[in-house]
């Protein structure tokens, strides 16, 4: 079985945490400070490396989405990127896409999750994104959905 | 200030803080302070703006201190306790206390809480009127880590809170505040009109809400919380409210709630008054495009908006300095990616000042 150890208050062990949750992949989930996966022995360091290596086929991504999620993790108040995720979100949804470049969730929604979630408490207020809200809504609602400690 | 208030003791750090030897700058109603401790029990505090030295006692683990002049010494514990960390808040002194005197504690000062039953206590120290530093306190270790954990969860949902009393526009028009389709099923929107939050959100019968984003029990967010398809309920203390009269089921409790209309695909409200007809726009087809939200007072959006044969465009004003373009086209041969090219170039404009 896969080891999941990290610190349960990082974006980058819950991102993971999240894939294997509404994935429904069996793992352990260990204490530790610094994210390591163990899968048979395999150690990945770089956390977006492991959300698509782990992630199962139907999880994959489009690579646009993943980049962007790489992006908004580095920069999370960046106005440009939550414009951009709002207006594809919202022709998504008239276009049978609810989910990021995707009729169902992948690892760039995931990617993407725990920016948006915290970014009210970052001090960037959600209210002119309201297709990236009602996005949030929609990962929340998903079975094995966990949120963030 | 209240010359009561003023010449009460009020704790300014743990004295666990106060290293020996180093000044600790902190701020107690407005003034700036600084506390130095040369040794043990022994600590001065005075204000940043002038010399002279401010009363001092050290009690219960912390520094204490008065701008004024204590005419009785510090209350007693019934049990000794220790200090548990201290957490700044960006929220009003009386609310923190609100939050905290529920269930049986006790207050023997106006900024402390006792809680006997938890063996706990909360120091409120004022720092500004809408700012304060919390020092926890409890009697043993896992008491300590309970108290931290307990207020660490608690102090988003009470910065979160929005303030009572913002004033209210005296426009008496409506305003389109959203789309129909924005309402999704058991979805809360959030918007704002003219400074007023609002939380929008459709039941299960597909009646639409427009309600102030504000529980009136504690003040908290109601977009933070449920809807659950008849009624919203709040994140905080799970009180629920009914779609259309916007009641409390249990309680003598009532949300502001806003007229609602939803017309051509979008839903309009108004804050007060009795307000003008929505505008007329025949019996066309109206199909709303894309709301696009942009960082600019609603005149200087107003200035820049084009005049285009089968589109016509209705303007939100969020705050004084932020507004939302609703647009509703009725030409079928324009695409809703063509329109959304024209109003992001639009919004880009406005913001930008320049092409």
């Amino acid at each position: 079985m896969i080891a999941l150890a990290g610190s349960p208050l990082s974006r980058e062990t819950y991102r993971i945490r999240l894939l294997f949750d509404l994935a429904g992949m069996a793992y352990e989930q260990k204490d530790g400070p610094d994210l390591v996966i163990l899968a048979e022995g395999d150690r990945f360091e770089d956390a977006w490396r492991a959300l698509s290596r782990l992630a199962p086929p139907d999880w994959q991504a489009d690579g646009r989405w993943f980049a962007i999620a790489r992006r908004l993790a580095a920069s999370p108040a960046e106005t440009a990127l939550f414009r951009e995720l709002d207006q594809h979100l919202w022709f998504g949804e008239r276009e049978g896409q609810p989910f990021l470049g995707s009729e169902h969730p992948t690892v760039a929604d995931i990617g993407c999750f725990p920016e948006v979630m915290m970014s009210d408490q970052a001090g960037v207020s959600l209210l002119p994104y309201p297709a990236l809200r009602r996005w949030a809504d929609r990962l929340r609602g998903l079975p094995g959905f966990t949120g963030f400690p | 200030m209240d010359r009561v208030v003023l010449d009460e003791w009020h704790v300014v750090a743990a004295l666990e803080s106060l290293l020996p030897g180093q000044e600790f700058p902190t701020r107690l109603f407005n003034t700036d302070l600084t506390l130095v401790r040369p040794a043990g029990d022994i600590v001065a505090a005075w204000p940043a703006a002038s010399g002279k030295a401010l009363p001092v006692c050290v009690r219960h683990g912390h520094v204490w201190t008065s701008l004024g002049t204590p005419a009785e010494p510090l209350f007693d514990l019934p049990f000794p306790l220790a200090a548990a960390g201290s957490m700044a808040i960006d929220v009003p002194p009386e609310r923190v206390l609100d939050a905290f005197r529920d269930d049986g504690a006790v207050t023997p000062h106006p900024y402390c809480v006792l809680r006997e039953h938890a063996a706990a206590a909360l120091f409120i120290q004022p720092v500004d009127d809408d700012r304060c530093i919390v020092h926890l306190l409890a009697r043993d270790e896992a008491g300590r880590a309970a108290a931290r954990l307990e207020f660490a969860a608690l102090k988003p949902i009470l910065e979160s809170q929005v303030p009572e009393g913002l004033p209210q526009p005296g426009t008496g028009s409506w305003y389109p505040v959203a789309s129909s389709s924005d309402l999704a099923p058991r979805h809360i929107f959030h918007t704002a009109l003219a400074g007023q939050e609002l939380a929008l959100w459709r039941d299960d019968a597909c009646l639409a809400n427009v309600w102030e984003n504000r529980c009136p029990h504690r003040g908290v967010r109601l977009t933070i919380g449920t809807n659950l398809g008849t009624a919203l309920r709040c994140q905080y203390h799970g009180w629920e409210f009914a779609s259309g009269s916007g009641r409390c089921a249990i309680l003598p409790a009532r949300v502001t709630t806003y007229p609602c209309v939803e017309r051509y695909g979008l839903v309009w409200t108004s804050l007060a008054g009795a307000p003008e007809d929505i505008p007329d726009l025949g019996a066309a087809y109206w199909q709303p495009v894309r709301a696009v939200f942009v960082e600019a007072p609603m005149a200087e959006a107003a200035a820049e908006l084009p005049h285009r044969d089968g589109l016509k465009l209705f303007l939100q004003p969020v705050s004084d300095d932020r507004t939302v373009i609703h647009g509703l086209s009725s030409d079928p041969a324009v695409s809703l990616r063509e329109h959304d090219e024209l109003l992001t170039r639009l919004r880009d404009r406005i913001e930008g000042g320049e092409a």
